[in-house]
Formats: C-alpha cells, sequence, structure tokens
C-alpha cells in the first residue's frame, strides 16, 4: 500500500476546468514533483490531499485514511505550506507559530529553532510587515515545525531569493533522509529535478506523464553539439551514420544524439575533423517534458 | 466539540469592535437613563390634558413617555439595533468567510482539529459575546436607573413621608404606603407641610390628592391595568372587590366606605363634569389676566402659583377675568398647586421585570440576526458576497421595520421584518410576546444548525 494514493481523482468545475481522472501514487520516504503551469490543477489536487475540497469522483488516502471523510486523523500526519500567504491575526512571527503548534498539540522547540535557523527567519517581527519571503519562511517553519512524517506543499519555494532557495532545497534534503514523504508542485522544472525522486506533469487537469528523475539524470541518449572550424569538415561529417538532429549550416554546427554505446565511436570519428568545440547538451526535466507534449499533443486534452 | 485555542483566536481578532460597540450602547442606555426627567413629562401630560389630543396621545405616551418607552425608541429601537448589528454582522463575516477568503483559514485547518470543532467553537465565540454584550449593557443600564431613580428596589420617599414617619416613628414604608396616618396626625402633618415647604391647605389637598393616585395604582395593578385607565373610569374599581379593598386600604378606608365613597365622587363627577371643563377654562383666563399684572409668562406663573396665592391685588385681578368668585378661586388655586406637587412626585416609572424582557428580546433578536450573518459567512467564500447576504438582509429587515411605522399604507411591510418579532409595545402593555420570542430563538438555532453544516460538508478554496 502506497503512504498517498490518488485513485481516479475528479472535480469538474465545468468549461474544461478542474481535474480529471487524477491517479498518482507516492511511496512512503518518496519525495514527490508535481509541475505544471498556473490552473492546470495542482492546487486543485493538493486541496483534496488537505481534504478541503470534497471529489467529485474518485479517492484520496494517505496512510489509508480518506482525505475527504478522515480529514482531521489525517492532518495528524501531515504538515501543509498552502499556495497562498495570509496569516491569521497574530502579533509576530513567533505568536503565529506557537498559535499554530497550540493548535496542533505537538511542540518540539528545538525542532523549530532548528529550522528557524536553517532558514535565517527572525520570527518576532511583526507578521503584517514581513516581505514576502519572510512569510513564506514563516509558513515553512509552521509546516515543519512539528516534525511531521509527511510534508504537503503548494509552491513552497515562491516568494524566497535563490540563497534562501538553496537552503530550503538543503531542508528539503536533511527532511528526506530523515525518511520524509514529500509531495509538492512548483512551475519550475529545475528546482523539481533536485529534489524529487519522481515528478509528474499536469495539464488542463490531467497528469501527461511521470518521470523518475534519476532515469532523466542517468538517461543514456544523449545530444552532442558539434561546431567545425571548416565548411568541408562540416558537410563531410553529415555523411558519417549518425543521428542529425539539427544543422546548422550557416555555423557549422550539429547537433547529433548518440547513445551512451556509441560514445566511443563518434569521439574516434571525430579524430579526423577540426573542431571548434564539442558539448553535451544536458537532458533535463523540462526538456523530457516538451520532448512529451511535443509527440502527444492530443493526450493532453 | 471545543477548540480553546480557536475560542480564544476569535476573542483576540474580534473583541475590539466588540468593546466598542458594548461601550457605546452602554453608555447612550445609562446616559437616557440617567438624564431622564420623569416630572418633564408629567409637565407635557398636563399641559395636553384638557386638549382633544390627550385622549389620543394619553394612553400612547404613558406608555412611551416613561422611561422605559424612551428605551423603546433608542436602544431598543432603531439605533441600538444598528449598533448591535454593526458588530454581529462583522464579527460573524470575520469568523469565516473572510478567513477563507484571505486563505488564513488554511492554517486552522491543516491543524488536526475537525471542521466542526472549528465552525461551533467560532459560532459558541459569537453567541457567547452577543450574551455578554447584553448582560452588560442591561446590568449597567439597570444600575444606573437604580443609582439615579432608585427604581428598581428600595424606594426614594419625598421628605414630607421621611420627616413625617420620624414623627410618627414608623417605617417610611408603611407611611409612604399610608398617607392618611400623616393626615390624621397634627404634628406629622406640620412637619409633613413644612418639609414639603408649602402651607396646611396645599398640603391638605395634596394628601388627598396623593392618596387617590395611590389608590387607583393599587386597583390598577389588581386590575392590571394601567393606572392611567383607572383614572379615567374609576368605576372599573367596583368590578373587583379585591381592588376595591386594595385601593380602601390605601385610603385608609373600610371597603365599604371606600365604595360609598367612589359612588359618591363618580356621581358628582358625573353631573359637574361640563362645569369642571368650564371652571379650568375660567381659572386659564384669571391665570393670564394675573400674569399680566404679575409681569410674569403664564408659564411661570402656573409653575409657581403661591405667588398668585400670596398676592391679594394678582388674586382680585384674577377673579375678575376668571368670574370666579374668590373663596372658589382659592380652592381653584389650592388643588393646582397640590397637583403641582404631585407631578413633582412623579416616580420614575420603570417595570424592572419588563426592562429584563427587554434586554431578552434584544438579545434573542441579535442571536437569529447572527444566525443569518453566521450562515452567509459559512455559505461564501468571499467576503463580499457573505456580507451581501450577511449584513444586507439584517439591514434590510432593519429598514422595512422603520419604513412601517412611517405610515398605514406601509404598515404591512412589517411582516416581513424580522424585527417585528421583537415587539417592544407588547411587553409594555403586557400583551403577548412570549411566542414571537420563542420563535426567534428557534429561527437562531435552526440558522446555526445550517451554518455548521453547511460549514462541514463544503469545499474550502484553501
Amino acid at each position: 500500500m502506497s503512504l498517498i494514493e490518488i485513485h481516479g481523482l475528479t472535480k469538474d468545475y465545468g468549461r474544461g476546468r478542474g481535474i480529471f481522472d487524477i491517479h498518482l501514487e507516492v511511496e512512503e520516504g518518496e519525495s514527490f514533483g508535481f509541475v505544471g503551469t498556473n490552473g492546470a490543477g495542482k492546487t486543485t489536487t493538493i486541496r483534496h490531499l488537505m481534504g478541503f475540497l470534497d471529489p467529485h469522483e474518485g479517492s484520496c488516502k494517505i496512510r489509508g485514511l480518506d482525505c475527504w471523510h478522515q480529514a482531521a486523523e489525517v492532518k495528524k500526519h501531515v504538515g501543509y505550506v498552502p499556495g497562498e500567504i495570509a496569516f491569521p491575526d497574530a502579533s509576530s512571527g513567533f505568536a503565529f507559530l506557537d498559535r499554530q503548534a497550540t493548535m496542533t498539540g505537538r511542540t518540539n522547540r528545538r525542532y523549530r529553532d532548528y529550522i528557524l535557523d536553517k532558514l535565517q527567519l527572525d520570527a518576532s517581527a511583526n507578521l503584517k510587515r514581513m516581505s514576502k519571503g519572510m512569510k513564506q519562511k514563516t509558513a515553512i517553519v509552521a509546516a515543519f515545525m512539528h516534525d511531521p512524517p509527511i510534508l504537503i506543499m503548494d509552491e513552497p519555494s515562491t516568494g524566497l531569493d535563490p540563497l534562501m532557495r538553496a537552503s530550503f532545497v538543503d531542508l528539503l534534503e536533511e527532511e528526506r533522509s530523515r525518511g520524509k514523504t514529500i509531495f509538492m508542485s512548483s512551475h519550475m522544472f529545475d528546482e523539481l529535478e533536485t529534489t524529487c525522486d519522481r515528478v509528474a506533469m499536469i495539464k488542463d487537469g490531467a497528469i501527461v506523464d511521470v518521470a523518475s528523475t534519476a532515469a532523466i539524470r542517468h538517461h543514456e541518449d544523449k545530444t552532442y553539439k558539434i561546431e567545425f572550424l571548416a565548411g568541408e569538415d562540416y558537410r563531410r561529417f553529415l555523411s558519417e551514420p549518425f543521428q542529425v538532429s539539427e544543422r546548422r549550416d550557416s555555423t557549422n554546427q550539429v547537433f547529433v544524439n548518440v547513445h551512451d554505446d556509441e560514445i566511443d565511436l563518434l569521439v574516434r570519428r571525430l579524430t579526423g575533423y577540426r573542431i571548434k568545440f564539442f558539448t553535451e547538451i544536458k537532458y533535463s526535466l523540462e526538456q523530457y517534458f516538451n520532448n512529451i507534449y511535443k509527440r502527444e499533443p492530443a493526450d493532453v486534452q | 466539540m471545543f477548540s480553546r485555542p480557536i475560542f480564544w483566536q476569535s476573542v483576540r481578532s474580534h473583541y475590539v469592535l466588540w468593546v466598542i460597540c458594548t461601550v457605546v450602547l452602554t453608555a447612550m442606555l445609562s446616559l437616557i437613563a440617567a438624564f431622564h426627567d420623569p416630572s418633564a413629562l408629567s409637565s407635557f401630560m398636563e399641559l395636553i390634558e384638557d386638549t382633544p389630543m390627550a385622549e389620543e396621545a394619553g394612553e400612547q405616551l404613558d406608555i412611551l413617555g416613561t422611561l422605559l418607552g424612551i428605551l423603546t425608541q433608542t436602544i431598543f429601537g432603531f439605533s441600538g439595533m444598528m449598533i448591535a448589528m454593526v458588530y454581529v454582522v462583522v464579527t460573524a463575516n470575520g469568523l469565516v468567510a473572510s478567513e477563507i477568503d484571505r486563505g488564513s483559514m488554511a492554517y486552522t485547518l491543516s491543524t488536526p482539529i475537525k471542521r466542526t470543532t472549528v465552525v461551533f467553537t467560532k459560532a459558541l465565540y459569537l453567541v457567547v459575546s452577543i450574551v455578554l454584550m447584553f448582560v452588560i449593557i442591561g446590568g449597567v443600564g439597570a444600575l444606573t436607573v437604580q443609582l439615579k431613580h432608585h427604581a428598581i428596589w428600595g424606594a426614594n420617599y419625598t421628605d414630607d413621608v421621611k420627616a413625617a414617619a420620624a414623627v410618627l416613628d414608623l417605617d417610611e414604608a408603611a407611611v409612604a404606603d399610608s398617607l392618611f396616618l400623616i393626615r390624621d396626625d397634627p404634628d406629622a402633618f406640620a412637619v409633613g407641610a413644612a418639609a414639603r415647604q408649602v402651607d396646611g391647605d396645599v398640603y391638605s389637598a395634596y394628601l388627598a390628592q396623593a392618596m387617590q393616585r395611590d389608590a387607583y395604582a393599587a386597583a390598577a395593578e389588581i386590575l392590571s391595568v394601567n393606572a392611567a385607565e383607572v383614572r379615567r373610569d374609576p368605576s372599573l374599581i367596583q368590578t373587583d372587590s379585591a381592588a376595591a379593598a386594595a385601593a380602601a386600604a390605601v385610603m385608609g378606608m373600610t371597603p365599604e366606605a371606600y365604595t360609598v365613597y367612589l359612588d359618591q365622587m363618580i356621581s358628582q363627577s358625573e353631573a359637574s363634569a361640563g362645569q369642571q371643563a368650564a371652571a379650568e377654562g375660567a381659572l386659564a383666563e384669571g391665570l393670564a389676566a394675573a400674569a399680566e399684572y404679575l409681569g410674569m409668562t403664564k408659564t411661570a406663573l402656573a409653575a409657581d402659583l403661591g405667588i398668585l396665592r400670596d398676592n391679594p391685588i394678582a388674586m382680585a385681578r384674577a377673579a375678575e377675568a376668571s368670574g370666579l368668585d374668590l373663596l372658589t378661586l382659592n380652592y381653584a388655586v389650592t388643588q393646582a398647586m397640590a397637583a403641582n406637587e404631585i407631578s413633582a412626585d412623579v416616580q420614575v416609572g420603570f417595570d424592572a421585570f419588563d426592562y429584563l424582557m427587554m434586554n431578552l428580546g434584544f438579545l434573542l433578536l441579535m442571536f437569529a440576526v447572527s444566525g443569518i450573518s453566521f450562515l452567509a459567512s459559512c455559505i461564501f467564500s468571499l467576503s463580499k458576497f457573505s456580507l451581501a447576504l450577511g449584513a444586507g438582509l439584517p439591514f434590510a429587515f432593519l429598514i422595512l421595520n422603520l419604513l412601517s411605522t412611517v405610515n398605514e399604507t406601509l404598515e404591512p411591510l412589517r411582516y416581513f421584518s424580522l424585527m417585528t418579532l421583537f415587539d417592544t409595545e407588547s411587553i409594555m402593555r403586557g400583551d403577548t410576546y412570549a411566542p414571537q420570542f420563542v420563535a426567534l430563538g428557534v429561527i437562531g438555532m435552526i440558522l446555526y444548525v445550517l451554518a455548521i453544516r453547511v460549514f462541514k460538508r463544503r469545499d474550502l478554496p484553501l
């Protein structure tokens, strides 16, 4: 049994809006990313997990508990960073965190202080005067401080500057190593690529594909970009038995797709040419999903 | 079902408006009660007594002119409802809809606290805060009435009763209830007149009028009618032996003797009804002439008739103008002076039970109104929609209620207003109001139960 099970989840808001027949399973200790453009249905899915929305069809379960019918029970295991930052009335960040701690019923001050320190947040500031980044950090602390086994986050890194984002990614790494299960959404591929084990892409309310980041990192088909010093070399190379995905006659550049097994052959052949540069185009999650987009536009609907 | 942190969070978020509205309403009520002058009204009543208005306005004024009546026009009326509703409507919206709208509800609901607990606690806060508001307003109001007018418990005895009681070596209450004790004891009579700063004639007339007033009041209480009704038609007393006995006791007579006395009085006043009106008209003319002679306004002289009585020339002028002989004029003036004393005596009429019922009714009305606002707050995710219904409807009711009092064509509008169920006039008249109160309570309960159920099952965009 998976830790998080989303089964045929459908919420139809009419006029094509909503989410439709979503199936996802997240294992214990897994870090799961959820990517998609604005309005694709990321937040709607997460709201179902938090028991805020009643599914039209299907269900979602966390640890076997139904997210709608047993919402209060589910939340004993979950820390949540909402997509929108609007705090309840509280005089300071600490007052807010204390309120959350009382309502959660669990306090781990030492751990809270550790996270505060990690995110370099001064929670004694007035909540209303906090910058967007500070507010986001406060929301993260509120979700993490009681050390829940499952973290559900809706675009948790918005508002964080690049340095802070790095510390946040660090923090996520730590949580992962401590066996936490993470379910987070983002509209940034690179962020999910580094922090998640698997990433699902959602478009127009439907899952396009689920990709393993490890597989993408260790993708065996690679693309190399080669520029030749002379046009004659360039033209001669085109007759070689390699799959050229793109050619640029004006700059004498070619893009070749080579499987890892053929890399030796490529290098040997290239010794006979005068080369200006030779570089590997890194295969990314973004490229992966872009490829799927291009390939199956019909499926996406 | 109850969450202490959520309750305190609600208190922290909403106490400012609560304090403001409570203070404003309490201050309003206390100031009205403290500065209420019962003799001003009785002077006005005298002013219109002989005009055709009296019959029509009299009954109305008996009710509306009292302190409680004035309160129904203010605190328990439009302005009081307005202020209380501002708190109710704003707070109900702030407790749920605005938290959903802003998204801060997400932090509450991401904890293992059940939705039912969240919404129940918030509803409880709203109800408790409204109850507390009315306990404070009602309590401080009652305290003011008591401190200023001694109208709830204990009695504020007049100076002559206090002085006479000392001479008679009796309890002040006993003397106040049996003024004939003063009349029948020369020493007590003398100190009483001195304490009142009037001469024996006026004091004697005063005691007679006061006893009649008290007798009618005692009978009216037993007959459960307004004292004014008994005054207009004393024969009512004869319909009930207990009422007659009570009135007789005040007069210091046996019930039999009192019945005879009453018969005489009724037949006399029937016979002399026209005569009396003529005499009063004559007195008014005499007064005008004397006032002119004395270089005073008629009103000023009417308020201090002693000046007239002690001035033989003025009396002569008055007699001449009125066509009354001096003796009759003197009698009439003495009676009028005694009547002035009576009106100065007027105690603040204040029925503590009616007052309690007013507060209870107002509370129940606000409970029902808060039910509307709270339900609206639980239905909508956007503050603007929640307020449109949760504030719009109650204020529409208030406006309809106000319009229905404008004229008879608009009167049926009251049947579309919730405020109609809180009928202050029925409370003061002693008409039925319990079913309306129950209805308000039931409406409120249903709305709250609905609100809790709606919130439990709805989708939340958090």
